[in-house]
């Protein structure tokens, strides 16, 4: 670990001054591996960091000197008289020409840089509008989500909401925040009757505090207060969003105090929300105020997620503290013990909003900025080398005009003249790229990306591509540049050699080279392990056949579907006419699909297996569904039977579990006719069926249990999610399902119209957005690596010319010459992707939680993206050697 | 002989007398960058080589002062041009030392020079002093 870490400073360091280097280099490593040897004893973490800080101070002295021996040349040659803007124009004119004579050359550098500064750019943008930009709240770092930790149990999430009484139990004794509020999480389906035809919204529910804590205020009207709240009553408020208001009442001002219809009832406007104002979940249609019991008996509900503002001063350890100490004091707001050892463990979980709203989003964002980072630095070092290529082709122009009596400033200035034009044409198609790629992300982005609607690119990308554009001019166009100039090498032009120079700069295109093939191998091995992660993905049996399904949702609203037998009554029609239609197999329903979310979880009381005293119940999931589901799903039906109608109608008090909860409590016996409750309502089980990866195809399953649509509680089947299977493409039916609704009810929406077959491709969209994009830029790197070997390789073979004449003339063999030449590659190729495989394994670990069937050190990957570059590499050196091998000694010999 | 008179017999050998005690060249280096005054601060108590004088500044400073490698030997080199600070050939006994190792001494240019600038310090503190700025030590 020293050593790699003290040979890449010795790197850096070489690219100090020359005089700085002679004077204090040497030294300056050494006294910096002193300094290393020394923390080494205090700890790997330590001296890490003392690396790290070294190491970028570094560069930073390195930058700095080298600005300054640029400014020192700038102030020589402005004394000169040759910096005036008429040079300057005149510079730029000399570039214009050059570059136009040399159109590969031009064209090359440009679409290198362009995609670079491009993908660079648009990752940024994306990054931006994620990560970085704040949330449109006042003051919004200080607001907060808060919930209780639970203990680590598999069959349930790792935080928990409060119930009512938790809420108001927070609510009245916290000391830390400075305003409280509840939520639910999940937007509630309504619909719009009245004004035009009926609509299904999406609902956002708040407690008149969240709006408070949020603090943004209306764009009309006002918020709700506490006055506004009727509990257990249907709210007699509403807030529009932005869109609703216009799409729906013109933008007309005087929506304010008017009532809207709304199944049930009327409810009355108070207010506009403005634009983009999107919590707690985006593209809400309006807003209905909470009202939460403090006197509430119902604690297995846990579905008011909390916000809270820190108080001035507060620190989120703070808030942490205080929320333990509420936890711990649970038991005042009702909280039998079992809860204690069962579920909470009394730890609180508070973390800023904005860390909630990005989520697991910032690891991915950031490996990708790290990937588009890394293609950038490759194409810099081939546009790099390509220069190197150009000065070397200069030679004698440039032997020329020095002889002649052109000053060094001069040579330096048309070489920068001519880099830094690409770099600026460069980032302006890099711009130009950045917004198509910005808009390609934002349209295939899954939705798991948080608060894709804000991303675009922004002033401070265009200042990041700025900074992106000047520093990969400076990288690839100054180094040249220099070198260029330097009296080293102006000497050795005078003296009509070229061997000293060469050498000079073979070795840095060769160290370029290097660092192109580790840096690509990275990106490959990368994009590998994304590659095989997804494969794996893709083989897991979801449980259920999601081919020729057609799903869309329904939800049913009092007076006119009252709860009860009139809802399960308007399904079991709805599945007769389903059916009915030509080419339908089967149909069905559920309260919430698979890999959708939305289950309900219970805690549930198995007779045979009574939990003891002191012990919480199991918590499993629970879905209710119709007849015909298992069958239309393609779920196997294990044992005993799928429900019938008489499920419905009867309430037997019937339920079916999954073949994993069968295996936990009776894997040698049937698990026909046990008894099971879940929250007070006894039944037995019917059937078992086949497991269904609910939660993700990356998620084991989980043992859950079906209910039918009524049970002796009557159920709550407002809403209702509907599976069509037929042979024909699931989304051609959708007329003929309208239809069949209409004759049951025209006035009744449907929404979220998929197939099952986008919905499981969704579901695995973070793996394959990532995936995409990482291979892109593993594709690109591969390509610009294997360039920069050809290039290195060709440029070698020209400067050996002669050696590999005299060779030829002396008897060796085109064969022997081949693979000489080849050898040269495959020995730059192997050391790259040595130090890549080393990177690989290192950089490998970060993306540890995006793998899913793979580890991060997965030999086949590591193997085959070696071996893809190996080949590229010998494919990439097979031309100039051949060309080696086919040299004319005479013709050659003659030309030198 | 004393080890300082031994550095002062050298010094005279590689600057002119008249240099080092012409005021104007002293203070044309003032006001020191803090990081150079750091170095003349530690070398005045005997040749260091660089890792040591990042280890005697921060102790010095009781942790506080942190050099960075890349910074202090910018200074150096600076310094070393500048003739505030030369290379030491006085090596430590052969069991401690390391060959690859360089040593610094300060010049008797960069002692009148570290003088200079703690002089000017001593005038702003001065300057300050009967304002209610200073605290009392």
């Amino acid at each position: 670990m020293l050593k790699i870490g003290s040979w890449l400073y010795a790197l850096v360091a070489r690219l100090l001054p020359s005089d700085m280097r002679e004077s204090v280099g040497r030294d300056l490593v050494q006294a910096f591996e002193d300094q290393c040897r020394a923390v080494a004893r205090e700890g790997r973490a330590r001296a890490l960091g003392v690396w790290a800080r070294g190491f970028l101070n570094l560069c930073w002295t390195v930058l700095s000197e080298r600005c300054l021996i640029i400014s020192r040349h700038l102030r020589v040659a402005a004394s000169e008289g040759v910096l005036g803007t008429g040079t300057i124009v005149q510079d730029v004119k000399l570039a214009i020409r050059a570059l136009r004579r040399a159109p590969g050359f031009t064209v090359i550098v440009l679409t290198t840089l362009a995609v670079a500064i491009g993908a660079n750019t648009a990752i940024f943008s994306v990054v931006d509008g994620v990560l970085l930009r704040p949330l449109p709240y006042p003051d919004a770092d200080r607001i907060v989500t808060v919930a209780a930790a639970t203990h680590p149990a598999p069959e349930r999430a790792g935080e928990m909401p409060f119930s009512d009484r938790g809420y108001w139990h927070f609510v009245n004794n916290n000391q830390a925040f400075d305003g409280f509020g509840g939520y639910g999480a999940e937007p509630l389906e309504y619909a719009l009757t009245g004004d035009g035809e009926p609509m299904s919204v999406q609902a956002g529910v708040m407690t008149p505090s969240a709006f408070a804590v949020l603090g943004t205020l209306p764009q009309l009207g006002r918020l709700p207060t506490d006055r506004d709240l009727q509990l257990g009553a249907l709210p007699r408020v509403t807030l529009l969003s932005h869109g609703l208001w216009v799409d729906r009442y013109g933008s007309d001002p005087s929506i304010v105090g008017r009532d809207i219809e709304v199944p049930g009832g009327k409810v009355e406007v108070i207010g506009v929300m403005p634009e983009g104002y999107d919590f707690p979940t985006p593209n809400l249609d309006l807003w209905l105020p909470l009202a939460l019991d403090p006197e509430s008996v119902i604690f297995e509900t846990h579905n008011i997620s909390a916000i809270a503002r820190l108080a001035p001063g507060v620190t989120i350890e703070a808030g942490v503290a205080d929320a333990e100490r509420l936890i711990a004091r649970f038991d005042e707001a009702g909280y039998g013990p079992t809860w204690f050892t069962g579920v909470f463990n009394g730890k609180a979980v508070v973390r800023t909003l904005k860390e909630q709203v990005v989520g697991d989003a910032r690891r991915p964002l950031l490996i990708l900025l790290g990937a588009v980072g890394f293609v950038l630095l490759i194409a810099c070092s081939n546009v790099a080398n390509l220069f190197l290529v150009r000065a070397e082709a200069r030679t004698r122009e440039s032997a020329v005009r020095i002889a002649l009596g052109s000053g060094r400033g001069r040579l330096v200035r048309q070489v920068l003249a001519e880099s830094v034009l690409l770099a600026i044409i460069g980032g302006a198609a890099g711009v130009v790229l950045a917004y198509l790629g910005t808009m390609a992300l934002v349209s295939v982005g899954p939705a798991s990306v948080p608060r894709l609607d804000t991303i675009g690119v922004r002033g401070s990308a265009l200042l990041y591509t700025g900074g992106v554009s000047v520093f990969a001019g400076f990288l690839f166009g100054v180094l040249p540049a220099l070198r260029l100039g330097s009296e080293k090498m102006l000497d050795a032009l005078r003296d009509g050699g070229g061997a000293a120079i060469g050498r000079v700069r073979h070795r840095t295109r060769s160290v370029l080279v290097v660092a192109q093939v580790a840096l690509a191998l990275v990106l490959l091995v990368g994009s590998g392990l994304m590659v095989r992660s997804f494969q794996e993905l893709r083989a897991v049996d979801p449980g259920f056949t999601p081919e020729g399904l057609l799903t869309f949702t329904i939800v049913l609203f009092p007076p006119k579907y009252g709860l009860g037998e009139p809802t399960a009554q308007f399904y079991d029609e709805l599945i007769d006419r389903l059916e009915d239609i030509p080419g339908v197999a089967s149909a069905g329903g559920i309260s919430a699909l698979p890999l959708t979310g939305g289950e309900e979880r219970y805690a549930t009381r198995i007779d045979e297996f009574p939990p003891a005293d002191d012990e919480f119940p199991p918590v499993f999931p629970f879905w209710r569904v119709t007849r015909g589901y298992f069958e239309t799903m393609g779920i196997p039906v294990v044992e005993g039977r799928s429900f019938t109608a008489d499920d419905h109608n009867a309430r037997l008090g019937s339920l079916i579990v999954s073949q994993s909860l069968k295996d936990l409590y009776w894997p040698e016996v049937s698990a026909l006719g046990r008894r099971i409750q879940a929250s007070g309502w006894p039944a037995q089980s019917v059937g078992v069926v086949g497991d269904v990866h609910a939660a993700g195809l990356g998620f084991p399953a989980e043992p859950h249990i079906y209910k039918p649509m009524l049970d002796a509680e009557g159920g709550d089947v407002r809403r209702m999610t509907m599976v069509v299977r037929s042979d024909a493409d699931p989304l051609s039916l959708v007329p003929a399902v309208r239809d069949a609704i209409a004759t049951i009810d025209p006035d009744l929406p449907i929404s979220n119209i998929r197939s099952m077959e986008s919905l499981v491709a969704d579901s695995m969209s973070r793996t394959s957005f990532i995936m995409s994009l990482l291979l892109l830029a593993a594709i690109v790197s591969l390509f610009l690596g294997s360039v920069g070997i050809y290039g290195v390789i060709s440029y070698i073979v020209s400067q050996r010319t002669s050696e590999i004449c005299v060779r030829l003339a002396l008897g060796a063999d085109a064969g022997a010459v081949h693979t000489m030449v080849l050898m040269e590659g495959m020995k730059l190729a192997a050391t790259g992707v040595v130090i890549g495989l080393l990177a690989a394994v290192a950089l490998g670990r970060l993306l540890t939680s995006l793998l899913y069937g793979v580890t991060s050190f997965d030999p086949l990957t590591l193997v085959g993206g070696s071996v893809i570059f190996l080949a590229v590499a010998a494919l990439a050196s097979i031309i100039p050697a051949k060309r080696a091998a086919g040299t004319e000694p005479a013709a050659a010999l003659q030309s030198t | 002989m004393h080890a300082q008179d031994m550095q002062l017999t050298k010094i005279d050998t590689e600057i002119p007398m008249d240099v080092t005690k012409n005021p104007e060249v002293v203070r044309s280096f003032l006001p020191l960058r803090p990081v150079q005054f750091h170095i003349l601060i530690s070398l005045s108590e005997g040749d260091r080589h660089g890792y040591g004088i990042i280890s005697d500044t921060r102790e010095r400073s009781g942790g506080e002062v942190r050099l960075e490698m890349g910074t202090l030997y910018r200074a150096l080199h600076r310094m070393l041009g500048s003739g505030l600070v030369a290379e030491s050939d006085q090596r430590p006994a052969p069991e401690l030392d390391d060959q690859r190792r360089r040593y610094y001494r300060i010049t008797e240019l960069g002692r009148r020079v570290a003088r200079g600038e703690v002089a000017r310090m001593e005038a702003l503190v001065r300057a300050a002093h009967g304002t209610g700025l200073v605290q009392p030590v």
